[in-house]
């Protein structure tokens, strides 16, 4: 879902209020924003072909990092990170961007909140999409704070429309319009909700204030769209496929290309991808067998082959992504992958196994030191939690925290 | 990506305390002998009810034809009295943390923490409701004589059975002090109760329209989707539900009475303008001399029939379609080799109506698609079909080839290269080209013989009319279509305000939405208008959106109305209808006869098959069908026949079956019967059903498909899609059969990594595990059930191989095990056997999650006493499934809560 500031159907919307083009005028790097983008993969990735033997900078990438030789200096690959308590195989993998599984959210401050929606509260109203979601074969990576997960956007033409096709001046003015109606609506139910509030106590007021919170959040929404609904929108000489891609490989690749694009023209600063798989045709030579199957290999060697079709050809994706960041300038002195961290990896440590544990993560760009395999071995029986990369990643960001999810710290080593 | 929900605190809510109590009231010692669990039970006399409803009155209660209740009553009477004399106040003064201490705490304590428990923390102040939760459980398991293992040292009889009755009695006390205490009472409408009251509030017709499309999924407590606790309000739902308020309201207030007829003709010009194909690998779809549209893919994704002058329909209503049409060539000359289609089916068209603005309707499959009626075609000769069905404003139908080649492409190549190679030009590989390079006497569309479906004409005529008194515009705004005078105005605010808020409205709440409506007015809106916002910021209130709000205590009859609302959002997903209404606003509903009488009303409504969907997809967690989709590759028809709703229907039919005639749950573990269509009974090896209609089919005794266990909803919600999991079966078994979930297992253990190479069983592999110490407790109760289904595939196919992958026959499934109460079995039925002697256990269970689905709530310690009132008086009826309804509408939790 487009986690615009408008009302669902609603995707008006325009040019960002510090765009990289007026960032490269004056040329100064401290005024360009970091982004932040997050892919997840559904069945992990097959850990002898991921983990490095060696750890700090000479390492040789194995089978699955080969793709990434180019940018050996420009990510990190991190070892036996993963999120203390969270196990349940595919049912706890939905923790990957939060270290909290939704049945556990109630207990947490800021409930399951996902990096990348911690990251998004902090961009607000800046750019015309505080986040955005994608999902392809599935539903998205991200969930609020309320222990909602966001729906994904599903057709990749209405990402595109929603950050490129100028609204027309009816639409906008029919817009405005049900803007200002839905503030008096929500001023009149809120006299509803006060009325209530005065003979409830105890737990019935907590739950109440769900309610007055959400009327509080969409208020500022609807202020801030009708703010948006003025402004152009970006111009961009991209142009879709003229017809929309089936196959799987398309898909992923065409979502790479968008998310380029929405970096690039700061139409957000923070995006999640979550791949699940294909349900018609893969578009990939050799593979025979669902993406599901092939994840529980038992070693399989035939089956193992094939699944190092799919998880070679999801790095080499993340390369050309990575690339293509990196020869893009987001100022005189810093390319688009300087201000983009790119966290990439999975819920899922072992997928054949329904593991938990030791996630294979890879980070890249957003100005870290980066060319080394990390590995975090338990010591003294204390585990390294995902959530301290997390929380290193959201201080980057630009938030002024020092806890996130599980995190005990931030992440050793990593500068 | 999927949500779990799971129970801690409610773990072991199932248990045989009473049986413990039974057994001290005749002097006989404690038996911690697990199979004491599987008597038949003693029930116990009900508790005492609140003055003022008159329990003595309630229907069915005792038959007193049934000898054997009065005995059981009369037993359970003294097994109820004596217990309590018993348990003086020096038994209350048992030191119960000592007896944790020294029989509990090495493994439930500061240094280990196993199942996750922890008890040297525990205190004894039972008024906190997690403390006294916790004891419960305690008791339970001691109760069962789970605990402490076998293995470890023994407390001696007499320790535990003051413990055990000072525990009940602190706990009995505990229930009565917290009784006054009032739940938390907010619950919001879940994602299907909204889109019903909407259907209902505003008589819209929603089999393709749905308000709630974008709204994000609702967390689940336990398969559960209707727990107040769980159902959270964000500024997300709110921006959906000022969306869903905003169309809602628009949609009922469209005037239809004034719209036009239309009655139109389609030719096959009109629908197909592709003489032939030249290219095998398109679809095929081609009108050779304008007399017949032939079609041969059956293809989701491609082409459909569809008349392309055909906007859309003009207004929402009642359609008639009628299709000229005809199968050709089921008997076709081609191998099975070459075209893998049944020939055994007549060749069937789907007609289905899409909203031509979602897409373009003759591309492919689109979420905005509703199939109306999928019809068996006549072989060589043509026929006309008639459906009538409802359309929204700018629906078109569209026709498709049901049961044809379902990976067309690669069907036609293969025919067309090995029996029509002369039909195809040079450049018939190039799938780019418009033109054939050349002209070729025949072409593929000519040549094929292979089955297609026909269709020579296509009529649609509507909407018919509606009568006033029944349009929308009355449902939503009275009988008088638009108020203009104020008094009106009042009138139609007052009553939908009533309507919606489930309640009389307050005078302060019908002056807050006439000035609001005012106020509209002033802005510029019109009067029309107006009142439209007016309605929308209705459905927006909390008084709308929240089925449960604390009761006001200035509007004690409010009472009756929150009862009016449980009661029909329980039996039906939505709002309480007028009759209803009117016998809470007469405070009728306090008389539990009344009660009854409404829901054996309710229940012959067709309403009342939300009922069998929500609370089946409940209960068994069939709402999580579909989380993990079987591979397409590996179990191909169930992606081309469509096998998941068809599951799920079997379930609900069956279920509805029982309820219906009120048959003995006993059913739902064993039955002799099931419902299937061609499909399904394909799917079982059950021969001689034809069509797709489902029907009741007998099965034999002792087959592996009767009840539950032999379905394959429950078999693939069970599985991964890509294989079984013999432990997730046996847990599945526990939490929803037995009531006795397992604990969670120990964060600390890393799951299975099976390894197939050394062509080892899933069955090796866990008895590996159950070597383990901290593993077998739980395992070898998970295992074994999970063992006797193995003769299931992941999507309930029947085995007795294993598939290696590569797709080769490998070792043979054994479904032999033990139970660990030392029942053997060698498969599935014999397994059922033994769980028909725990019908009383699964009576319980059951009866918690129907009474957790009707008060939509987690259940506790304080709702002990009724589930038990509610499960003898079942036993006593003869456990029928209509009687256990009746029995938890006429409950004192369900009117008090």
């Amino acid at each position: 879902m487009l986690r615009g500031t408008g009302a669902l159907l609603a995707l008006p919307f325009l040019e960002s209020l510090s765009q990289p083009t007026s960032a490269l005028a004056n040329g100064k790097s401290a005024a360009v924003p970091m982004r932040m983008v997050c892919v997840g993969l559904e069945y992990g990735l097959y850990p002898n072909d991921f983990f490095p033997k060696a750890s700090g900078r000479d390492y040789q990438l194995p089978r699955l990092l080969a793709p990434l030789t180019e940018l050996k200096n420009d990510f990190t690959v991190f070892s036996s990170l993963d999120h203390p308590g969270v196990t349940g195989g595919h049912l706890a993998a939905h923790a990957f961007l939060s270290g909290i599984k939704s049945n556990q959210a109630k207990s947490q401050p800021d409930g399951n909140i996902t990096v990348d929606q911690k990251a998004a509260e902090f961009v607000g109203a800046e750019t015309r999409f505080p986040s955005m979601q994608l999902g392809l074969g599935g539903g998205s990576i991200s969930w609020t704070r309320n222990g909602v997960e966001i729906p994904p956007i599903t057709r990749l033409q209405s990402m595109f429309d929603a950050m490129f096709l100028e609204t027309p001046e009816s639409k906008r003015n029919r817009l405005s319009g049900s803007y200002a109606v839905n503030r008096s609506i929500l001023d009149v139910v809120g006299d509803d909700a006060a009325a209530l509030k005065k003979r409830i106590s105890g737990n019935d007021l907590e739950k109440l204030d769900e309610y007055f919170t959400s009327i509080r959040e969409v208020e500022k929404r609807l202020v801030q769209s009708e703010a948006w609904l003025r402004k152009p929108k970006p111009k961009t000489d991209y142009r879709m496929p003229k017809s929309v891609p089936t196959r799987f490989i398309e898909e992923v690749s065409l979502s790479y290309e968008l998310m380029k694009l929405a970096l690039q023209t700061d139409s957000t600063r923070v995006i999640s991808l979550g791949i699940h798989g294909w349900t018609g045709d893969s578009g990939l030579t050799g593979v025979t067998k669902g993406y599901h199957d092939l994840s529980h290999h038992g070693r399989d060697p035939t089956k193992l082959q094939q699944l190092a079709i799919i998880e070679t050809f999801h790095t080499t994706q993340l390369a050309r992504f990575l690339a293509n960041l990196k020869r893009t300038q987001s100022s005189d002195d810093a390319s688009l992958l300087d201000k983009t961290m790119v966290l990439f990896g999975s819920g899922l440590g072992n997928a054949s196994s329904h593991s938990n544990r030791n996630l294979p993560l890879i980070l890249a760009g957003g100005e870290f030191q980066h060319g080394a395999h990390r590995a975090y071995p338990i010591k003294k029986g204390r585990q390294t939690p995902a959530c301290n990369l997390y929380l290193s990643m959201l201080q980057r960001f630009g938030l002024e925290v020092d806890q996130f999810g599980t995190s005990t710290g931030t992440l050793e080593g990593l500068g | 990506m999927q949500k779990v929900s799971s129970s801690i605190r409610n773990r072991y809510f199932i248990t045989i305390w009473k049986e413990s109590l039974f057994q001290r009231q005749k002097g006989r010692s404690v038996s911690l002998n697990h199979s004491t669990c599987l008597q038949d039970a003693p029930g116990r006399p009900r508790t005492q009810s609140p003055p003022r409803r008159q329990r003595e009155d309630r229907p069915l209660l005792v038959r007193p034809d049934i000898g054997m209740t009065a005995l059981r009553l009369f037993v359970s009477y003294f097994a109820w009295l004596l217990p309590c004399a018993w348990l003086g106040a020096n038994e209350h003064e048992f030191d119960t943390q000592a007896y944790l201490q020294a029989h509990c705490s090495t493994c439930h304590g500061a240094n280990e923490q196993m199942a996750d428990r922890r008890f040297d923390l525990l205190g004894t102040d039972f008024s906190v409701e997690p403390t006294a939760e916790q004891w419960q459980e305690i008791l339970d398991v001691i109760n069962l004589g789970e605990m402490p293992p076998e293995d470890e040292p023994q407390p001696t009889t007499t320790e535990t059975k003051r413990f055990v009755s000072a525990v009940t009695g602190q706990l009995k006390a505990a229930r009565e002090s917290l009784d006054s205490k009032s739940r938390s009472h907010f619950r919001r409408l879940n994602r299907y109760e909204y889109r019903n009251t909407i259907r209902d509030l505003c008589g819209l017709n929603i089999d393709s329209f749905d308000p709630t499309a974008s709204f994000p999924a609702d967390d689940r407590f336990d398969g559960f989707e209707n727990i107040g606790e769980q159902l959270v309000l964000s500024d997300y739902l709110l921006q959906c539900y000022l969306e869903a308020a905003s169309r809602s309201v628009e949609k009922a207030a469209q005037a239809n009475r004034t719209s036009e007829k239309i009655h139109e003709v389609f030719m096959p010009n009109d629908m197909c303008r592709l003489k032939f194909h030249f290219r095998p690998q398109v679809w095929f779809e081609v009108n050779v001399d304008g007399s017949f549209v032939d079609v041969a893919h059956s293809d989701r994704g491609l082409k459909r029939v569809y008349p392309g002058r055909l906007q859309g329909v003009p207004a929402d209503g009642y359609y008639t379609i009628r299709i000229t049409a005809e199968g050709i060539n089921r008997k076709h000359p081609y191998s099975a080799k070459h075209m893998d289609v049944d020939r055994s089916e007549p060749i069937k068209m789907e007609v289905i109506v899409t909203d031509s603005k979602v897409a373009k309707p003759w591309q492919g499959q689109n979420t905005s698609d509703r199939i109306v009626a999928t019809l068996p075609l006549k072989d060589h000769e043509a026929d006309v079909y008639e459906i009538r069905t409802w359309m929204d404003k700018g629906f078109v139908p569209v026709i498709r080839y049901a049961n044809g080649p379902a990976v067309f492409k690669r069907t036609i190549v293969r025919v067309a290269k090995a029996y029509h190679a002369d039909t195809l030009p040079s450049n018939w590989r190039d799938a780019l080209s418009d033109e054939p390079a050349e002209i070729k006497p025949v072409w593929i569309s000519d040549a094929y013989r292979g089955p297609r479906m026909r269709i020579h004409q296509m009529e649609l005529e509507g909407p018919e009319p509606t009568h006033h008194e029944n349009s929308r515009r009355a449902v939503l705004f009275g009988e008088q279509s638009v108020a203009t005078d104020s008094t009106d105005l009042r009138k139609t605010i007052t009553r939908f305000l009533f309507r919606a808020f489930r309640r009389p409205p307050l005078a302060s709440e019908v002056s807050r939405y006439i000035d609001f409506r005012n106020s509209r007015l002033q802005s510029g809106e019109s009067e029309e208008t107006a009142l439209r916002t007016t309605l929308k910021a209705i459905l927006c209130s909390p008084n709308f959106l929240y089925v449960e709000v604390p009761l006001d205590e200035t509007q004690p009859k409010n009472h009756q109305f929150r009862i009016a609302s449980r009661l029909s959002y329980f039996l039906w997903s939505s709002m309480p209808d007028q009759p209803l209404l009117e016998a809470a606003a007469r405070e009728e509903l306090s008389d539990p006869n009344v009660l009854v009488a409404q829901a054996i009303r309710m229940l012959k409504d067709p309403k009342a098959k939300a009922f069998a969907e929500h609370f089946t997809d409940s209960w068994l967690h069939l709402n999580e069908l579909g989380a993990m989709p079987p591979d397409t590759l590996k179990f191909p028809t169930f992606h081309h026949r469509q096998l998941e709703p068809l599951m799920r229907e079997e379930t609900r039919l069956f279920f509805e079956e029982i309820l219906t005639n009120n048959l003995s749950i006993e059913h739902f573990i064993d039955s002799n019967f099931t419902f299937v269509n061609r499909y399904l009974a394909d799917h079982y090896g059950i021969t001689k059903v034809v069509g797709d209609n489902f029907r009741r089919v007998s099965l034999p005794r002792h087959s592996l498909r009767g009840g539950l266990l032999g379905h394959a909803s429950v078999l693939t919600v069970t599985s991964n899609g890509v294989e079984t999991s013999p432990v997730t079966r046996g847990i599945w078994v526990l939490e929803n059969i037995l009531g006795t979930p397992p604990p969670p297992p120990p964060p600390d253990i890393e799951p299975l990594e099976p390894d197939i190479r050394g062509a080892t069983t899933i069955r090796q592999q866990l008895a590996k595990h159950r070597d383990v110490a901290t593993c077998a407790q739980c395992h070898r109760q998970i295992d074994p059930i999970g063992f006797a289904l193995e003769s299931f595939d992941p999507i309930g196919s029947f085995r007795q191989n294993y598939i290696a992958g590569t797709g080769t026959v490998s070792l043979e499934v054994d479904t032999s095990g033990k139970l660990p109460t030392g029942e053997s079995f060698e498969n599935a039925a014999e397994l059922k056997r033994h769980l028909l002697n725990r019908k009383d256990q699964f009576a319980r269970c059951l009866t918690e999650k129907m009474l957790t689905y009707a008060l939509g709530r987690e259940l506790g310690f304080r709702d002990r006493p009724h589930v038990t009132e509610i499960e003898n008086e079942l036993a006593a009826r003869g456990y029928g499934l209509h009687d256990l309804v009746e029995l938890i509408v006429s409950s004192a939790v369900f009117y008090d809560d």
